[in-house]
């Protein structure tokens, strides 16, 4: 393994648990259009939106757990081999490196006219890596085969990686005075994929019968699939042009459903919940896929004297490895689930604003200020992730939003973040930054997570609310 | 106005802010040693092989094998050292000295370890170490070839006399 990328890989493994892709603060936050795509029964105020083509939507998550960059790389008498090798035992392959990027490209939406719907439609594109510590290959790097009956498992080896290009088509409706339904059709196209999942097998030294040490390959099955990454040899390498083009449907192509809704309890309590990419994607551009499966075992070359029968020892362990574990390399196109996502919510509104100084119905009411919780959910390789959150928000001036949230998840109990959004005339931005706490020194933070987009806002009294 | 400055300050609060000193060279110094033990060579010559060699007083035998693990280019970036290990156990009634050569592409030795002498009756191990320039000529080899020479230490010979020859390698690698 190369030093600088097991330096980089012990660095992003040390992972905060759950922090990708939770937008915690985004969730339900109504002023701001992109709110949608995480709730798709979100019914807004105003009457149409067009997000500002490229910057509408611009999303990073990435986390570090346990340790911080500051911890690696800060000036102080420390080896920093020794500092590395201490995260590196420290961690387990219970962590994970997640991230998660994604950028708007055009996002769009209208009410329909003499109707209580909200159609909203757009691209965007994804960058989505997970992965998990491999927890006993570091060790291996680290340790070599110099110890004795250790037992390295390679099944501990998880990857899932994509980059794609998403198209969308939403709608929500307002079925009754209390329920608002959504839903969002999604047409994947993916430029990259990578998958390494449900691999097994184990390698150990041992003692020798006929020799010092026997070396063993163990139940091995491993299955690498990629698509759009390895081309063949008579190709030309994959270029950046390649891969935009076929994040934009060139390259493999795949369906999903996004579905939510909105339910007025009573005028002032409010529950919601979502789920975001039930889907797959048919990935099959460039394919290129590796099986390994077998057992091996070998004590050294064994010399046999036979000066009439002269063997080609070398060749016959070569064979004899080919045929205990054999690898296939294969061509044809797989199918990969996209990793399903659940939001739910319960809030209480407070502090009327009213917006015309009287009553006429429940919808002239607007409130204020809102608490409530959240909960959060997403579908990774061995177990999902779970992530809860309370928050408060409240509009600070006629077009000033605000939302605070303090986020608990299995590894942080410090995470506070906050978004706001600002309206300027037709001109809409806003910005979401997570971990505030750490923003003193960015390096000393397990989690970093930035959002911020611009949008064209069209109000008007939407009569057929 | 009150509204942008306070939208302003909060933006500014958010995208900036102040970091310690850091060194990333740190990185570029650091270098991995690790030890990897690896079995090379075995055998097992059987008295029964060699009943019709007992009217001799000198025998020999010679055996190689390619050996592309010097090759790899993993290896030839990162070896520094290699501790070779070898046990014989000699039952025979033959001293036997053990020569192991390295040979590179052309055939020609580049390194010798040996001769190890194994007595008759006897079990003896060895280490031998190699680094520095022996580590530069041990990169250039591909083959390995053992030589055995042994000479009568005694009549008394039976068919379940046996030399057992076992080597193996801890191979120093500095990654960096």
């Amino acid at each position: 393994m190369r030093k600088d990328i097991l330096v980089l890989a012990i660095i992003l493994f040390s992972v905060s648990k759950l922090i990708a892709q939770q937008k915690s603060v985004l969730y339900d936050f109504r002023a701001i259009p992109q709110s949608q795509l995480l709730n798709p029964s979100i019914i807004p105020e105003y009457k149409y939106h067009i997000g500002f083509p490229a910057l509408s939507g611009i999303y990073t998550n990435v986390g570090l757990k346990n340790v911080s960059i500051y911890d690696v790389f800060s000036k102080n008498n420390t080896d920093f081999v020794e500092k590395l090798r201490e995260i590196a035992y420290d961690l387990d392959k219970n962590d994970y490196f997640e991230i998660n990027q994604q950028m708007d490209i055009i996002n769009v939406g209208f009410h329909l006219p003499k109707s209580k719907i909200y159609l909203s439609a757009g691209i965007y594109q994804e960058l989505d890596v997970f992965m998990h510590y491999p927890e006993d290959a570091v060790h291996f790097f680290f340790e070599g085969t110099s110890i004795l009956d250790k037992r390295y498992n390679l099944g501990d080896i998880t990857v899932k990686g994509e980059l794609l290009g998403v198209l969308h088509f939403g709608a929500a409706k307002k079925v009754n005075e209390k329920l608002t339904l959504g839903g969002r059709l999604k047409l994947y196209s993916s430029a990259a994929n990578i998958k390494l999942t449900n691999s097994r097998g184990t390698y150990y030294t041992s003692q020798g019968t006929d020799n010092y040490y026997s070396h063993n390959f163990e139940d091995v099955y491993i299955k690498l699939q990629t698509s759009g990454i390895i081309y063949n040899d008579n190709d030309a390498d994959p270029t950046a042009g390649d891969y935009v083009r076929n994040t934009f449907f060139g390259g493999g192509l795949g369906l999903g459903l996004d579905g939510g809704f909105t339910y007025d309890v009573t005028d002032q309590w409010r529950v919601t919940g979502s789920f975001q990419d039930l889907g797959f994607v048919n990935n099959s551009v460039h394919n290129k896929s590796y099986i390994a499966d077998g057992d091996f075992s070998t004590q050294g070359i064994d010399f046999q004297f036979n000066p009439d029968e002269p063997l080609d020892y070398w060749q016959q362990l070569e064979d004899d490895f080919d045929e205990s574990i054999p690898r296939d390399t294969i061509y044809s196109s797989y199918t990969t689930m996209r990793p399903l996502k659940l939001n739910a919510s319960a809030s209480y509104r407070f502090h009327i604003m009213e917006k015309c100084g009287c009553y006429n119905t429940i919808d002239d009411i607007e409130y204020r200020e809102e608490v409530g919780g959240q909960i959060y959910t997403v579908f990774r390789p061995k177990k999902p992730r779970l992530a809860l959150t309370a928050f408060y928000s409240r509009r600070l001036f006629r077009n000033l939003y605000s939302k605070i949230t303090y986020t608990v998840d299995s590894y942080s109990y410090t995470n506070v973040g906050i978004g706001l959004s600002a309206k300027f005339g037709l001109f809409q931005m806003y910005g979401i930054f997570d971990n505030v706490l750490e923003v003193a020194n960015i390096y000393k933070s397990n989690q970093l997570g930035l959002q911020f987009g611009m949008n064209f806002i069209i109000d008007g009294k939407n009569k057929d609310k | 106005m009150k509204k942008w400055l306070f939208v302003f300050g909060m933006i500014s609060i958010l995208l900036f802010s102040c970091t310690d000193s850091l060194d990333f060279d740190q990185a570029d110094d650091a270098e991995f040693l690790t030890q990897n033990k690896l079995s090379i060579v075995h055998f097992t010559l059987k008295g029964i092989d060699f009943t019709e060699y007992q009217d001799l007083e000198v025998v020999s035998a010679k055996d190689s094998t390619r050996f592309d693990v010097f090759e790899q280019e993993f290896v030839q970036k990162h070896l520094v050292k290699l501790d070779l290990q070898f046990t014989i156990n000699n039952r025979f009634n033959y001293n036997t000295l053990v020569n192991i050569f390295f040979k590179n592409d052309a055939g020609e030795r580049i390194y010798q370890v040996g001769p190890l002498l194994a007595p008759s009756g006897k079990e003896e191990m060895f280490i031998h170490t190699i680094e520095d320039e022996g580590i530069d000529a041990l990169k250039d080899s591909r083959e390995i070839v053992i030589e055995l020479t042994s000479q009568k230490d005694s009549d008394d010979f039976t068919e379940d006399m046996f030399l057992h020859f076992e080597s193996s390698g801890i191979f120093h690698l500095n990654i960096h």
